[in-house]
C-alpha cells in the first residue's frame, strides 16, 4: 500500500515536471519574440516559416476575437474552469493519459498566463507555402494539439 | 457512443485551449485594424515651430550695423581715430549740404 502511494507520488512529481517544463519553454519563447519584435515586424526564417507576432484575444483559429471585455473575461473564466477540469482528469486517469493531459495542461497554463497578464495571447509561428498561410500559433498550441491528437489516437486505436 | 462523446470533448478542448490566431494579414483586415504601409500619397505634416539651437548666440537687433563697420575697419586696417575722423568729415559734408540747401 505504501509502495503504491510512493510510486503514485513519484508519478505526480514527474507529470508536474513535464507541466512546468512546457510552461517554461512556452514563456521563454514568448518573451524572446516579444522583446525582439515589439513593433510587429515580420522576421523571415526560411521559405516556409516566418516569425510574425500577432495578439489573439479569442480562442482557437481566431474565433471569438472581439474588443468586448465581457466576451474576453467570459472566455478566460471558462478556460480557467477547463484547466481545473484537466487537473481533475490527470488525477483520475491512468499513466499514459496522465502524460497526454500533462502536455495539454502545460500548454493551456502558458496561454492562460498570457490571457491574465497581457489580456491577449501572443502567436508568432507563421507556417506558409507561397501565399497560403496556416493559422499563426505558438509553442503552447503545439503541445496542446499534440496532447489532444495523441488522446484521440489512443481512443481510436485501443478499445478500452 | 462514449468514444464519440470523448472525441467531441477533445475537439472542444482543442478549440478552447488553443490560441492560434487567424492568418495575420487576413485577421487584421477582418478586425478592421490599421496596417502600416508605405503610402505614396502621404503628405508630411508641418512640424511645430521651435527656436533654433544656437538662438542665444545670435546677435541682438541693431547691433549688426556697428559690428559690420568694425569689421570693415578691421579689414582695411583703419585705426579707430581715423574712422572717427571719417565720421567727422561726413558730418562736415552734411553741414555744407545743409548750408547750400538754405
Amino acid at each position: 500500500m505504501q509502495n503504491f502511494k510512493l510510486s503514485n507520488f513519484k508519478n505526480y512529481i514527474l507529470f508536474l515536471i513535464i507541466v512546468i517544463s512546457i510552461f517554461s519553454l512556452d514563456r521563454i519563447s514568448k518573451i524572446k519574440v516579444i522583446n525582439s519584435q515589439g513593433d510587429n515586424n515580420k522576421n523571415f526564417i526560411n521559405e516556409f516559416i516566418n516569425i510574425d507576432l500577432i495578439w489573439n484575444t479569442g480562442i482557437g483559429f481566431g474565433l471569438l476575437s472581439s474588443g468586448s471585455g465581457i466576451i474576453y473575461n467570459s472566455i478566460t473564466l471558462i478556460i480557467g474552469l477547463v484547466i481545473f477540469f484537466l487537473i481533475y482528469l490527470i488525477i483520475k486517469s491512468n499513466n499514459i493519459e496522465k502524460f497526454f493531459f500533462s502536455l495539454i495542461l502545460g500548454g493551456a497554463l502558458g496561454n492562460f498566463y498570457d490571457r491574465c497578464t497581457y489580456f491577449a495571447v501572443p502567436d508568432f509561428i507563421d507556417i506558409h507555402y507561397k501565399d497560403f498561410h496556416w493559422f499563426t500559433f505558438n509553442i503552447a498550441d503545439i503541445f496542446i494539439t499534440v496532447g489532444i491528437v495523441l488522446l484521440i489516437s489512443k481512443d481510436l486505436i485501443f478499445k478500452k | 457512443m462514449i468514444k464519440t462523446v470523448n472525441i467531441s470533448i477533445y475537439f472542444l478542448l482543442l478549440i478552447l485551449l488553443n490560441s492560434c490566431g487567424s492568418v495575420s494579414d487576413v485577421g487584421k483586415v477582418l478586425r478592421n485594424e490599421k496596417t502600416r504601409t508605405t503610402d505614396e500619397f502621404f503628405v508630411k505634416k508641418r512640424e511645430p515651430l521651435s527656436l533654433p539651437p544656437d538662438y542665444k548666440t545670435l546677435p541682438e537687433p541693431n547691433t549688426q550695423k556697428k559690428n559690420s563697420e568694425e569689421t570693415i575697419d578691421k579689414i582695411f586696417k583703419i585705426p579707430k581715430d581715423q574712422s572717427s575722423l571719417k565720421s567727422k568729415s561726413t558730418s562736415v559734408e552734411q553741414s555744407i549740404i545743409n548750408e547750400i540747401r538754405k
